[in-house]
């Protein structure tokens, strides 16, 4: 607490402030000793088992979904680095950020800024594919009424 | 190849809500206290902490931490008032 101290500015109580610092270490603890002896590899599973595709789903909307699909999966292979990949995918495995950043020899705010430079990476791989938000969207709900 | 793969989708949901600016998680970190204190006193968040409530919308890392914080403020809360009889 007192290494952050010249980081209080005085814009809230300060026990409010000394709260937060107590609560984010509690957090970090208890993280760290659930996934202290879980393994990166098995942080972040190279596969799943697919959804079954929708049985009653035009053709149309399957086949462009399927290739939104593919333009992504594409995307995290070629356009991502392997740190953006392995950060993401833990992520998706449900890893808490902190615990990553520990596995990834970096710090929280740091693998913030990788996997923000990863999103935007896919993000204009998709819009590159030539969707717009709006549609990839009304894509992913199955919502076209408004097209 | 499955048209509705969930982790996918999930990967696609956090490229398109990419906002052009995006607060770390320690600059946000530095304006949780003010933010939960808002939160608490029920007074508007101004300008410079919407980007607190974005960040934890976003950041899976931050955003359990308000709930635990308020918690420690409300069990802190009913101390004081305890010891002040």
């Amino acid at each position: 607490m007192q290494n952050r101290l010249q980081k209080y500015r005085g814009d809230g109580r300060f026990v409010t402030w000394a709260l937060s610092i107590a609560t984010r270490v509690a957090l970090s603890e208890m993280r760290r000793a659930q996934w202290k002896d879980v393994s990166l590899d098995a942080m972040s599973p190279a596969g799943h088992l697919p959804a079954p595709a929708s049985q009653d789903s035009p053709v149309n909307i399957v086949y462009e979904r399927m290739r939104l699909m593919d333009v992504v999966r594409t995307a995290i292979g070629e356009k991502l680095t392997a740190k953006q990949r392995d950060a993401i995918q833990a992520e998706l495995a449900g890893v808490p950020p902190e615990e990553i950043a520990n596995r990834l020899g970096t710090n929280r705010n740091a693998l913030y800024k990788l996997v923000y430079d990863g999103r935007a990476r896919l993000k204009e791989a998709i819009l590159a594919a030539g969707w717009s938000e709006e549609h990839v969207r009304s894509m992913l709900s199955g919502d076209y009424s408004h097209e | 190849m499955s048209e509705r793969d969930p982790k996918l989708q999930t990967v696609i949901d956090m490229a398109l809500s990419l906002l052009p600016h995006e607060m770390g998680c320690d600059n946000c970190f530095d304006y949780l206290a003010a933010y939960a204190d808002h939160m608490t006193n029920g007074t508007t968040i101004p300008e410079h902490l919407r980007m607190v409530r974005e960040h934890l919308a976003r950041c899976v890392s931050c955003e359990e931490e308000p709930t635990f914080l308020l918690e420690a403020m409300k069990a802190q809360g009913e101390e004081h008032n305890n010891a002040e009889g």
